[in-house]
């Protein structure tokens, strides 16, 4: 952003004469915003902080330690809980952002210090040793809580990846080349249902308007998850592989359609990658291919194609970010 | 001197602008951009879409490049080189002609997957394998990427030029010879990228406009190699690697209080003259260096408990921010903590995954082995945020 832009954007009778005072000034630094870099030193802080007394707490033996650190934790959740009510905004189904730059990650905070505390509640007490995914579905239901209330993306997939957690799934997507199949077929039935509920979910959700932002992490997670158990069933082969390649095939081009119609890329990419490595898998194990020159052109032509198509839509996704 | 017309870059530049301007609020939700549209003609796809077509191009590139040495294995051997030159002139002219005068593309990520395949295979062409010094061959590669990121206004062309400027450095006092050369080279690289800096600052013109990126990504090598020549770890790692003497316990490098001081201190001038000259490219490059300097320090000072110094490093930070944000809570001489443009709701999704990523305390180790091959390892595509 440059003064000469500002000025023809005001010409344009785009922006009003106070705005453009204020946006030159924001061009010349003489108004300069620290937001993103003080955020990130909070994250750090809190990344740093949070990782140092879990570690503390988890190395220090001896009873006593372990209900004083007990207490603590439970002190500072509640204080954490007790600062959000504090500051809390009313709640709203679209989005809420809040002014006071600190609610975010008290929030967040809060939140992973309640997982510290029923973790420790199970590790003290014993009470959940019988139902030990318990742990999981109470902190899935408190964070989706949390995320709508007080419009938390963060948190939001915290409620995901716990309420995944109690369904027996731990999911990792950072961690991928840690590449851990589970080779447990009920496993993977629940993978693909949990990815299908939240995919429906998400939509049916924002054909309410009820948080239409959150729509996309819903979709992320549903479709990864989904896409990727029905990946793991196919190269387990606990089914016929015939099948579940054309199953996936054919879920991944409803995801491209799906893509194309809400005029964005993400999910054709997805759809596409997962569609290419059932395809793939189908070539060399169903149909037994396994020339050298057959793979390379196959590969050539799958990229070309690839890129060629999205050239052509190059309209659509003109000013898709 | 520029591939790209300089007004289209300026009307698609001016439209994003727009754009980001109608998201924060200081244009008018309802507002009509179409004349910007209009105007605005070259192909440059958002993120996840370069991305994406830059990984298909690589692969299927890869792809193509394999295939031809397979079908040509028995023949390479005489012609390698010039068909490699052949090949990489030829995906040039195809850029110029095709990709960006034809089809009006404007870094699409196909353009650089092409750009930096082309001068893979001259670079190939030219310099691998002459007989000639490593320096020599490295110095070669170094003006094709100079050359090509003022043609092509690229970022990561310039940053690799400097990286690799500075190799070229490393090959150069490798000879044994050369033990004075050693010596003195942190001091040289500081000198000398220093001086890079101060260049590339004075670059920040109007008429230079369509070179920001690369010039900004310039600053940033500039000031990462400069403190990177002074910082203590690598003068004393890469001096046990290049003459071969390791530091014998008890003693230490020559010198190595002047190494400590800049290692301490040249972060803190970075994010100090950031604030002072309302630099952003300095203090992001400030915050960096100071995570490298604390890394360093723990490298050879160990307390033995890398938890207290997580908590009180972390309690540091918040306290840190805490005090600067509450400083700030009104702005103080033009400084302020809010948000002033983009109110982006990616960057707010993929700041929500990397949450749970990193902080996520959901998976702990006794879910894990309560639900025996919980582990659900996430598929190959989920590395987009």
């Amino acid at each position: 952003m440059n003064t000469t832009q500002i000025k023809r954007l005001f010409e344009a009778g785009l922006i009003s004469e106070e705005n453009k005072a204020q946006l030159n000034a924001m061009a010349d630094k003489k108004v300069f915003s620290l937001y993103y870099e003080l955020r990130t030193l909070l994250y750090i802080g809190v990344l740093l902080f949070s990782g140092g007394v879990s570690i503390l707490i988890y190395n220090n033996l001896g009873q006593l330690g372990h209900y004083l650190a007990f207490v603590s934790i439970c002190v500072a959740t509640i204080g954490c809980f007790y600062y959000i009510t504090r500051h809390q905004l009313a709640f709203s189904k679209r989005l809420v952002e809040s002014e006071n730059p600190y609610f975010d990650y008290a929030l967040l905070l809060g939140s992973l210090f309640f997982i510290s505390t029923l973790g420790y509640i199970q590790f003290l007490f014993g009470w959940f040793t019988n139902h030990i995914s318990i742990i999981s579905l109470i902190s899935a239901l408190v964070f989706f809580y949390l995320a709508y209330r007080h419009d938390h993306l963060g948190v939001l997939s915290l409620a995901i990846t716990a309420m995944a957690a109690f369904w027996g799934l731990a999911i990792s997507p950072m961690k991928w080349y840690e590449f851990n199949f589970p080779n447990d077929e009920s496993v993977q039935w629940v993978a693909i249902n949990y990815g299908i509920v939240i995919f429906l979910g998400a939509l049916v959700l924002q054909k309410y308007k009820i948080k239409p932002h959150f729509t996309k992490t819903y979709l992320n997670f549903g479709i990864i998850i989904a896409l990727t158990g029905s990946t793991t069933m196919l190269f387990s082969g606990n089914q016929p592989a015939y099948l579940l390649a054309s199953i996936q095939i054919m879920a991944a081009a409803f995801i491209s359609w799906y893509s194309y119609q809400q005029r964005t890329v993400l999910y054709i990419i997805y759809g596409y990658v997962f569609g290419f490595i059932a395809l793939s898998y189908a070539l060399f194990n169903v149909l037994k291919l396994y020339d050298v020159v057959f793979w390379l052109l196959y590969t050539i032509g799958v990229c070309a194609g690839f890129i060629v198509v999205l050239l052509r839509l190059r309209n659509t996704f003109k000013y898709d970010s | 001197m520029l591939a790209h017309n300089k007004e289209y870059i300026q009307n698609l530049e001016i439209l994003r602008l727009a754009q980001k301007l109608r998201q924060s609020g200081f244009i008018a939700q309802d507002a009509d951009l179409s004349a910007l549209e209009e105007k605005s003609t070259l192909y440059h796809p958002g993120l996840f879409m370069r991305v994406f077509l830059f990984i298909a191009g690589y692969v299927g590139g890869s792809a193509a490049i394999g295939l031809w040495f397979y079908i040509w294995k028995d023949n390479l051997d005489e012609y390698w080189r010039f068909v490699s030159l052949i090949a990489g002139i030829g995906l040039l002219v195809f850029l110029e002609g095709v990709l960006i005068r034809a089809q009006n593309h404007f870094k699409s990520g196909i353009t650089e997957v092409v750009l930096y395949g082309a001068l893979a295979l001259i670079a190939m062409g030219i310099a691998a394998d002459t007989g000639a010094d490593d320096w020599v061959a490295l110095l070669i590669v170094v003006l094709l990427c100079v050359l090509a990121a003022i043609r092509y206004t690229d970022a990561f062309l310039s940053a690799l030029a400097l990286v690799l400027l500075a190799v070229v450095f490393l090959f150069f006092v490798e000879d044994e010879r050369l033990a004075l050369a050693r010596v003195l080279l942190p001091f040289f690289v500081m000198v000398f990228f220093t001086g890079m800096y101060i260049i590339f600052l004075r670059f920040e013109k109007r008429w230079l406009a369509a070179w920001t990126k690369p010039i900004n990504a310039a600053q940033a090598i500039s000031l990462i190699l400069t403190y990177l020549g002074g910082n203590y770890l690598v003068v004393r790692e890469l001096n046990a690697q290049l003459s071969g003497e390791v530091v014998q316990l008890g003693e230490d490098i020559p010198m190595a209080w002047l190494f400590y001081g800049l290692t301490i201190l040249m972060p803190i001038l970075y994010v100090f003259m950031g604030i002072k000259n309302r630099d952003r490219i300095l203090i992001w490059v400030g915050m960096l260096t100071t995570g490298f300097s604390v890394f360093t320090f723990k490298y050879y000072y160990s307390f033995g408990h890398p938890e207290v110094t997580l908590t009180i490093a972390g309690l540091f930070v918040l306290a840190f921010s805490v005090f600067v944000l509450n400083r700030l809570k009104t702005p103080k001489r033009g400084f302020t903590r809010i948000r002033l443009a983009s109110a982006n709701l990616d960057y707010l999704t993929a700041e929500g995954i990397l949450i749970s990523q990193t902080l996520g305390g959901t998976t702990n180790t006794q879910q894990a082995e309560t639900f025996k091959g919980g582990q659900f390892g996430g598929g190959g595509a989920s590395g987009n945020f």
